[in-house]
């Protein structure tokens, strides 16, 4: 593999919610680097803290509740967490963009799909009405919308259509970085190829790199080069698809594979993770999947397992992973 | 399109026959004998009875009415007035155009100040302003009208004399009434305005404007008020309807001659038949309010207008 450029730098990202009811520790010292071109996913269960991280990186957390209570997000040369409000405008949509879950509620129902996607390319590009609308229309078909249909609404396509059209407007200025955050949870299974395969020949002609989250390992294993397995607003596990699909170190890992169920086993029942993750107001001392883990001894509930590498670009965090 | 307008046009049509048969027969069913009390007290009964064929009292109830409405579609008469004698159309088109003056007046009082403030305290919400606005909005819901009319004369009339208390000679005659019937109105459509914005402030869509880049006054206006509209819209139409209403009591306190007040004197003296041309006038406005609110829904949203396509596909 070709030596790649760094494009984004995580380091040691916290980020807390202020609520009535304490303080929630949402993300809790998350490091992880990017590359141009590299495409990364990002697999952990509801509320481990996915779609958090990627709000971070675009600076489109509410605060409050939230507040970004330590760490650095570094794209390119700048410091996302530093900027100010207005920076902040030129570098979303122009240099990180974002795909949400749900594609039918992402467009605004009362604009021609075609407005919306003029509308990114007017912010961040000089352009005339008519030379931005010409390269929005190229823009629509290289996702398969057919230019002619540039003048219709949002409820005038169907659920994969229309998270084609958000995958346009989010690529339309040439992003280095684009975050997905379940972008096919809420399509079938047919669509969701279509639109993976989607993803994935555009991030190859545009050079843009992709994270891509889900809780979908096998979404994962067919798309990305890396995975960073978080729980609980940690990541718990961190290497090359190779690394983690053949190596699986994490108990909590192991347990994301055990409860995928395999067509050539025999099995009468899926082998859940037992309990739940625990509640995200309390700050845990020890190991965070401690109370859940099967192969727990004294030491995981006194003292935090670092995340250590285990092999080369291969991180656990677990005292007894091996 | 025109079809679907011509074809809510047509349906004004049902909705007046229904409105005006109710009103109708309510009346005939209210105590009192109006052509006892219009020929006064020292009537003979001969007296009573002329009046009574005059104005076709001695015939059945429905035949009353079918008359009544046989003459209001073909020519457009909707009678004499039983104490003065004159043609109700007559009155009616003199004090209408205060009333609707007074109501518009008193609509763009709401809108002027409910809507911007309800933007405000939707995205402020929780701030010391939003609770400011949504206490001064509870206040103006809950106090009864004709006793803000009574306070707002003693302040600006008795007491500063700036405005006067009755007539509606000016302009100026109006501003009492209108802040009046306008602020129980304004406090509806702030709070309809905060809870649409606060509604659409949450959605998606407003989080791909901001992935974006877009700046914060272009979202709000181009891609929150736009969506927030249909709710808004809905109640100033209704707000509408209701300030028409409310002028019974405004006109009365500030002695205006306008046609609700009109409506409430014939009511206390039972000249049936103006009551009854009142009504109709109200309820035909209210109607075409409806209607025009309808059509602005068309206009804003792509997902009503489709549907008027796709019936019309149907229909033809």
């Amino acid at each position: 593999m070709q030596e790649r450029e760094r494009l984004l730098e995580i380091e040691d990202l916290k980020v807390e919610y202020i609520t009535d009811s304490g303080v929630v520790h949402a993300v809790n010292g998350v490091s992880f680097g990017l590359d141009h071109g590299e495409i990364i996913g990002i697999v952990g269960e509801t509320g481990a803290g996915k779609t958090t991280i990627a709000l971070s990186i675009m600076r489109l957390l509410q605060t409050p509740p939230a507040r970004m209570a330590g760490g650095s997000i570094r794209l390119g040369g700048t410091d996302i967490l530093k900027e100010s409000k207005k920076n902040m405008r030129q570098i979303r949509g122009k240099k990180v963009s974002m795909i949400f879950q749900d594609p039918m509620t992402a467009l605004n129902p009362l604009e021609t799909v075609g407005a919306q996607v003029e509308e990114v390319i007017l912010i961040h590009e000089k352009l005339s009405r008519v030379d931005a609308r010409k390269k929005a229309v190229e823009i629509l078909e290289m996702v398969g919308i057919k230019g002619e249909r540039f003048q219709d609404y949002p409820s005038q396509f169907s659920g994969g259509m229309k998270q084609r059209i958000v995958i346009a407007i989010a690529l339309a200025c040439r992003p280095e970085l684009l975050i997905a955050d379940e972008p096919t949870t809420a399509l079938d299974v047919t669509i969701q190829n279509q639109v993976l395969a989607l993803i994935r020949n555009l991030k190859n002609e545009l050079n843009t790199s992709v994270i891509l989250i889900t809780h979908d390992l096998g979404i994962v294993a067919e798309m990305c080069e890396k995975v960073a397995v978080i729980y609980a607003g940690e990541i718990v596990e961190f290497g090359e698809i190779a690394q983690i699909y053949d190596h699986t170190l994490h108990p909590y890992t192991r347990g994301l594979f055990g409860s995928i169920p395999n067509i050539n086993a025999t099995a009468d029942r899926l082998q859940p993770i037992p309990g739940s993750m625990h509640d995200p107001r309390i700050e845990k001392k020890g190991c965070v999947f401690a109370d859940r883990c099967a192969i727990r001894q004294e030491c995981c509930e006194k003292e935090k397992p670092e995340l250590s590498a285990a092999g080369e670009g291969h991180y656990v965090r677990c005292f007894f992973a091996s | 399109m025109l079809k679907y307008v011509v074809k809510r046009i047509l349906w004004i049509l049902p909705v007046m026959i229904g409105a005006s048969f109710l009103v109708f027969a309510l009346l005939n069913a209210s105590p009192g004998d109006p052509a006892r009390i219009h020929t006064g007290s020292d009537a003979t009964e001969a007296d009573i009875e002329k009046f009574r064929q005059d104005h076709g009292l001695d015939k059945p109830f429905i035949v009353q009415y079918c008359d009544y409405i046989y003459k209001v579609f073909t020519k457009g008469d909707l009678g004499n007035s039983y104490r003065s004698n004159t043609p109700v159309a007559g009155r009616i088109a003199q004090t209408f155009p205060v009333t609707l003056k007074l109501t518009l007046f008193s609509m763009v009082i709401m809108l002027l100040t409910g809507i911007p403030l309800g933007i405000l305290s939707a995205l402020r919400q929780y701030s010391l302003l939003d609770g400011i606005v949504s206490f001064l909005g509870m206040i103006g819901v809950s106090m009864p009208n004709f006793w803000l009319a009574l306070q707002l004369i003693l302040i600006f009339s008795f007491h500063l004399g700036w405005l006067p208390a009755s007539g509606s000679q000016d302009m100026r005659y109006f501003i009492l009434p209108a802040v009046t019937a306008g602020i129980a109105g304004m406090a509806t459509i702030m709070r309809t305005t905060r809870s649409a914005i606060l509604e659409v402030y949450r959605q998606d869509y407003i989080k791909t404007a901001e992935a974006k880049g877009q700046k914060e006054s272009v979202i709000i206006w181009r891609h929150m008020l736009k969506n927030a509209s249909l709710p808004i819209i809905t109640v100033i139409s209704a707000s509408f309807c209701g300030s028409l209403a409310n002028s019974t009591v405004v006109e009365t306190v500030f002695s205006m001659p306008g046609m609700c007040k009109l409506l409430v004197d014939s009511i206390v003296s039972l000249d049936n038949i103006v009551v009854m041309g009142a009504i109709m006038v109200l309820a035909v406005t209210c109607c075409i309010v409806n209607l025009v609110t309808d059509l602005v829904f068309a206009a804003i949203d792509p997902r009503i207008k489709s549907q008027f396509k796709r019936r019309q596909v149907k229909g033809s």
